[in-house]
């Protein structure tokens, strides 16, 4: 904690402030994709 | 702190969201019986117990003691976590002998394994063993929360303790294991590509690869030290460790208790650019600390010497009686900071930070620790998915894959620690670069990355403590309620009494997380290690050898509770014994273990032959099993 305050000093945030929509855009539909599948698999499986 | 903007909040609640529904999603199949709510049912393809394995290795206090040895011993640091390659090995051995024994945990295995009064007793031991650990686990990745909590949002310890292990248990309670493994799936995704997106943009924020490389082999040399807890006067020296000869002394500092925090930060910053900047003097030099510096006592700092000036190794030490003494920082310590990228820096047979010894002594715990079970606390939730696979073959599967992916993890995690370092090089206090990795993806990670940063980093921490709710669950269900108790409970009665007792867990943990508070390092290697050093050779032994019995295990366990006390904290404060490196820690703990169990083992009765006889028919255990093989034979119960 004490020597976070100090790295806030040299603070640089790194990349396009839209990687910020995109990358967890993306990540969110794959994981909600493989969740959809994941569960019509599971409902086969008990059919 | 870290001030979220409406783009973080918004993934981070879209991602929680998901997480917990799709966990209680799975509400009705886990209610249906004891065998859905904490095994789904037995019926698992290999991938799902496989990426619950390596979500629940990853924990919120992962990157924290990752982080913890990869800053300070460099890439040689990973080998502390190298003990996970014991599935490997077991994944074709141990796995496949407890699979087919259909037990839910190892307790119940041990019941079938042993016979008698020692079985009983083993299994209540055991059982009870594994409720505390689990709520012991559960606390200390609670702390671990609460403190990162503390770091981004400013919240009190106790806040992220309770608030986030909480929402993990709703779908705990609501599905039981049917919606740990699912929502581990899910977990699991997410936290393996934050840890990669972390981990690039860490070594982006370093320069690069190649910048790495170049700044590492032109930093000067830096040993960590922790100082007396003494107002003094003190001096350093540094020695060829080979001829004695001193090589050089630093001036006269100051060591007092009354330096403020904002003293500390200063100095830090100034150690960072005493590290960074090239000295152009050839004669060898203590650039830090110096005659006008006052360290703060018993406080983590990093000495600093022109690197290029002495051999490869040097030894250091420090004297606060006018030079009349001396007491060692550090032996065969390695010049410069190259050493960093290397996997192999050793410092010595038996001396140093990283002797030969102590990596010998892992490949022997990660490689024959492979042959039994129980030989790393990881087994215990390894066993829980091991049952949950559909057949021995997914469950081999599942354990080699997903503990392949925890190594591979740890890898990448490196990556970003080594960035870390290469930008703030001069912290010498754990707490402090303990966090390395969290500060990487907070500091430079854009807006709405963040965010999800902390989603993944939620990800993580609800699949370990949904994961130790329901684990814990089982052995208080199966091992005591169903067991002991209540033998004629129904389906329904026994998934309720497992909710009740997740709930009972969650409120131990906190209690738990508050007791350990923030000496997270120290005890994580005191559990992982220490504790299970005295009951490793067992644990192997009770797979591959017949005679070995349960009173034979249960003496193991118990002198091994008292040992690893008195070998580890309470001889060595006394000055009986000396301080011992955690290697011979464990070799001691091996060795005067063994003098208790061996003739406990053999002055008791082995195990009735016809209860050996069944559970050899059933697990086809390997190793010295001969007499039972034979007499299984003869009853003609397996061909020749």
């Amino acid at each position: 904690m004490n020597a976070f305050i100090l790295y806030m000093v040299f603070q640089t945030r790194i990349g396009h402030p839209y990687l910020g929509i995109i990358i967890p855009a993306l990540i969110f539909g794959i994981s909600f994709i493989l969740t959809y599948l994941l569960i019509r698999y599971f409902n086969k499986d008990k059919s | 702190m870290i001030t979220f903007q409406f783009l973080d909040w918004f993934w981070l609640i879209l991602f929680a969201l998901l997480m917990v529904y799709f966990g209680a999603y799975f509400y009705r199949l886990g209610k249906r019986s004891q065998s859905d709510f904490f095994l789904a049912g037995r019926g698992l393809p290999w991938w799902l117990p496989a990426s619950s394995v390596y979500a629940t290795h990853t924990a919120t206090d992962t990157p924290i003691w990752v982080a913890g040895v990869v800053y300070k011993y460099g890439l040689t640091g990973l080998w502390y976590a190298f003990f996970s390659a014991w599935c490997a090995v077991s994944a074709f051995i141990s796995t496949r002998i407890f699979r087919r024994s259909l037990a839910y945990s190892q307790a119940e295995w041990q019941s079938l394994r042993f016979g008698g009064l020692g079985s009983e007793l083993l299994r209540g031991w055991l059982a009870g063993w594994q409720v505390f650990m689990n709520m012991f686990i559960l606390g200390w990745v609670g702390i671990a929360m609460g403190k990162l909590c503390n770091m981004i949002f400013g919240w009190d310890l106790w806040i992220g303790l309770i608030v986030f292990t909480t929402i993990g248990a709703i779908y705990v309670l609501a599905s039981g294991y049917w919606g740990v493994v699912m929502a581990d799936f899910q977990q699991g995704i997410i936290a393996l590509l934050i840890i990669i997106i972390v981990s690039v943009w860490g070594v982006l924020a370093a320069g690069g690869p190649q910048e790495i490389f170049n700044r590492l082999n032109s930093y000067n040399s830096t040993a960590e030290w922790k100082t007396p807890n003494i107002n003094t006067s003190a001096i350093i020296r540094i020695k060829d460790p080979d001829s004695g000869k001193i090589l050089v002394k630093s001036q006269k500092f100051l060591i007092s208790e009354n330096i403020s925090d904002e003293k500390i930060h200063k100095d830090e910053l100034k150690i960072h650019n005493i590290i960074k900047t090239k000295n152009s003097d050839i004669e060898l030099k203590i650039l830090f600390p110096k005659n006008n510096d006052i360290l703060r006592s018993n406080y983590g700092y990093k000495i600093v010497w022109a690197s290029g000036r002495t051999g490869d190794h040097v030894n250091i030490d420090y004297s606060i009686d006018n030079e009349k003494s001396w007491s060692k920082i550090a032996v065969n310590h390695f010049d410069g900071q190259a050493w960093r990228l290397d996997l192999f820096s050793f410092t010595g047979t038996f001396e140093g930070q990283f002797p030969i010894a102590w990596f010998i002594t892992m490949m022997i715990i990660a490689l024959i620790g492979g042959f039994g079970m129980g030989t790393s606390i990881d087994w215990y939730p390894e066993a829980q998915r091991i049952q949950s696979a559909k057949s021995v073959r997914d469950a081999s599967y599942s354990i080699w894959a997903g503990s392949a992916l925890v190594l591979i993890r740890n890898a990448i995690w490196a990556g970003a620690i080594i960035g870390f370092f290469v930008i703030y090089p001069g912290l010498g206090n754990s707490s402090s670069y303990e966090m390395a990795w969290y500060k990487i993806g907070f500091d430079y990670l854009p807006v709405g990355l963040v965010g999800f940063l902390f989603a993944g980093v939620l990800a993580i921490h609800l699949s370990t403590v949904s994961t130790h709710l329901n684990l814990g669950a089982m052995y208080a269900t199966r091992d005591f309620y169903h067991h002991y108790i209540n033998p004629e409970a129904d389906e329904n009665k026994l998934v309720n009494i497992g909710r009740l007792a997740t709930f009972i867990l969650l409120l131990g943990s906190f209690i738990f997380g508050m007791i350990i508070g923030e000496e997270i390092t120290s005890w994580l290697i005191f559990a992982l290690w220490i504790m299970a050093a005295g009951v490793w050779l067992p644990n192997i032994l009770q797979v591959i050898w017949w005679r070995f019995n349960s009173w034979g295990y249960l003496s193991a366990w118990i002198a091994n509770l008292g040992l690893s006390w008195l070998i580890v904290w309470i001889l060595p404060s006394f000055g009986i014994i000396p301080d011992l490196p955690d290697y011979l820690q464990f070799w001691t703990l091996i060795f005067l273990n063994a003098l208790v169990y061996l003739p406990v083992t053999y002055l008791t009765k082995p195990e009735n032959m016809d209860h050996l006889v069944e559970y050899y028919v059933m697990c086809r255990p390997i190793g010295f099993w001969k007499p039972v093989k034979n007499e299984a034979i003869r009853k003609g119960l397996i061909k020749k």
